[in-house]
């Protein structure tokens, strides 16, 4: 008959723990225990150490004290209009570019559906979307000064517009570029000192009237 | 006044964030809009890169504004905009904090982060124009909400923190040992701050930024270890174990270590297998459940006795643990056997 006893853990924790440290001390020289490395490391902060933390340094570091401003705040009253409400989109075969209102000159009726986006379209760059459709876009340069409707645009140019099958985008340096009315001298009436009427506009930004 | 012809350097510098937003692909436009006539103009641009605006700019001045376009739903989002003009001073805002992180400044809720700014160009000539001789620097916060990663938030919201006037020109560092978004847990606020310059209103143009820059406050990662509790007994096998962490700061690494004996803060241990989750590609903070099954784990343990487990974090600000569990293991059986014979 073979009778067993369990030995308490505890008890052959103290034997395995001996064991260990006489293995240990085999192969370690004399004396020298097995090096812990340790590195920096800290609990995470709480709130309340984030707070004295931050209180103890404004006592010690107080900030600069400026001039208060007086007024509105200027980055709610000035607000930057969308940008895409701000642009015609052009858009085809699933692919898309924005350019500034007043910068698409003429839109033929057949290519009418081209304006506006349409599901599914990726958004390119302006160089992208006219490389892949130069076939129906016809870019036309202005000056500076034409697109702020200082100079009109040559007579030619604008009659050219008449039977163009082309969407035409004004451009200057090969960026769309918004062309604002032409700003008409005002001419006195005959007969009436200080009354003035205005010239015909010219007909361009057929897009964006 | 003959038009002064500026050249302006602009450069793209997109939040990944933006860019990896639903997956979809984003546009950059830089567009031009002269002062005060209102012509645009679209500056064609690479995705990143610099070129000079050929487009001369008038008297009144010009504003370039960097906007990132998505296609699905059609929207617009404005990074960045700069007025520019003939006398109005030239400012730059940096932000600096301890995260060497590039795309956007960012820190951590209890870190402190250094505001650069620097002005050129303001005249002390009494009889100059208001907006060339001083600006507005303006400090906006704007926090995110519970778990908010500030995608899509409406920037108008941002509440003013302060306006104050700056008329001298050079650079200084603003030290903010804190951040001020709103919270009652100082360790778990999330939001945004803006630090931004404005020219002064006058006949050419209404007041309009000149610089800006924002920081992103994440909050400080909590975590803990279910599976274990303290000073339990472990007899045999090994429990299932479950690591959660909450809130963890983009760029960082969580693990668990287990070292023989008592906790001891900065102790180097083995880490456990199965718990070692890299955050190095996350923009936002993210919460993770790291199951750690006993068979992926058992090994770690060599010898019976007093051990210890701690959930770490390695952050850009330095290594912290946020639980750690000590137990006892003892998986030892000790027969102790005699045999008798009976005659």
């Amino acid at each position: 008959m073979i009778e067993g006893t369990l030995i308490h853990p505890t008890i052959m924790n103290s034997i395995t723990r001996a064991a260990l440290v006489l293995a240990a001390a085999a192969t370690l020289p004399s004396g020298a225990a097995e090096p812990v490395k340790r590195v920096v490391m800290r609990e995470a902060p709480t709130h309340d150490q984030i707070v004295e933390f931050a209180r103890k340094a404004k006592e010690e570091n107080p900030m600069p004290v400026f001039t208060p401003a007086a007024g509105e705040d200027p980055s709610k009253v000035n607000r930057l209009g969308d940008l895409i409400s701000r642009s015609d989109i052009l858009c085809f075969q699933g692919r898309a570019t924005l350019v500034p209102k007043r910068a698409v000159l003429h839109v033929p009726k057949s290519l009418s559906g081209r304006l506006g986006m349409q599901e599914g379209s990726q958004i390119e760059s302006w160089t992208e979307f006219l490389n892949a459709n130069r076939g129906w876009i016809r870019t036309v340069a202005v000056t500076r000064i034409q697109a702020e409707g200082n100079d009109p645009m040559p007579e030619a140019v604008l009659k050219s517009f008449v039977k163009e099958q082309r969407v035409v985008i004004a451009t200057y340096q090969e960026g769309p570029i918004s062309v604002l009315p032409l700003k008409v001298p005002e001419t006195p009436v005959a007969g009436e000192p200080g009354a003035k009427v205005a010239a015909p506009v010219q007909a361009i930004n057929v897009a964006t009237p | 006044m003959k038009p002064l012809r500026l050249l302006a350097l602009v450069a793209l510098f997109l939040p990944s964030s933006l860019l990896a937003q639903n997956g979809s692909t984003f546009t950059n436009f830089i567009r031009q809009v002269q002062q005060p006539t209102g012509v645009e103009w679209d500056v064609g641009v690479a995705v990143t890169g610099e070129t000079l605006s050929p487009l001369a700019i008038d008297p009144g001045g010009a504003r370039f504004e960097l906007w990132t376009v998505k296609a699905t739903p059609l929207t617009s989002y404005l990074l960045d905009s700069r007025y520019v003009g003939t006398y109005v001073p030239i400012a730059q805002v940096v932000i600096r904090s301890e995260d060497p992180y590039s795309i956007i400044p960012r820190t951590r809720a209890d870190r402190p982060f250094y505001v650069d700014i620097s002005i050129t160009g303001l005249l002390s000539d009494a009889g100059a124009p208001a907006a060339s001789q001083s600006m507005k620097f303006l400090h906006h916060v704007q926090a995110y909400g519970p778990k908010g990663t500030g995608v899509g938030i409406d920037r108008s919201l941002a509440t003013l923190d302060s306006q104050v006037m700056m008329s001298e020109n050079g650079t200084q560092t603003l030290t903010y040992v804190i951040n001020s978004i709103a919270g009652s847990d100082r360790s778990k606020v999330r939001g945004e701050e803006r630090f931004s310059f404005f020219s002064l209103a006058d006949y050419q143009a209404p007041e309009s930024q000149l610089a800006s820059q924002f920081i992103q406050i994440w909050p400080v990662s909590d975590g803990a270890i279910a599976g274990i509790t303290d000073n339990q007994l472990i007899r045999f096998a090994l429990p299932s174990l479950t690591m959660t962490v909450n809130d963890v700061y983009p760029g960082s690494h969580v693990f668990a270590q287990v070292y023989k004996g008592a906790p001891a803060l900065g102790t180097v241990g083995t880490i456990v297998p199965g718990s070692s989750k890299n955050f190095a590609s996350e923009t936002v903070p993210r919460d993770e459940i790291l199951p750690i099954p006993t068979a992926t784990y058992d090994s770690v343990f060599d010898s019976d006795g007093q051990w210890t487990m701690e959930l770490l974090i390695e952050t850009p600000f330095g290594l912290e643990r946020l639980d750690h569990v000590t137990f006892m293991l003892d998986r030892t059986i000790e027969m102790n056997g005699t045999v008798t014979t009976i005659d």
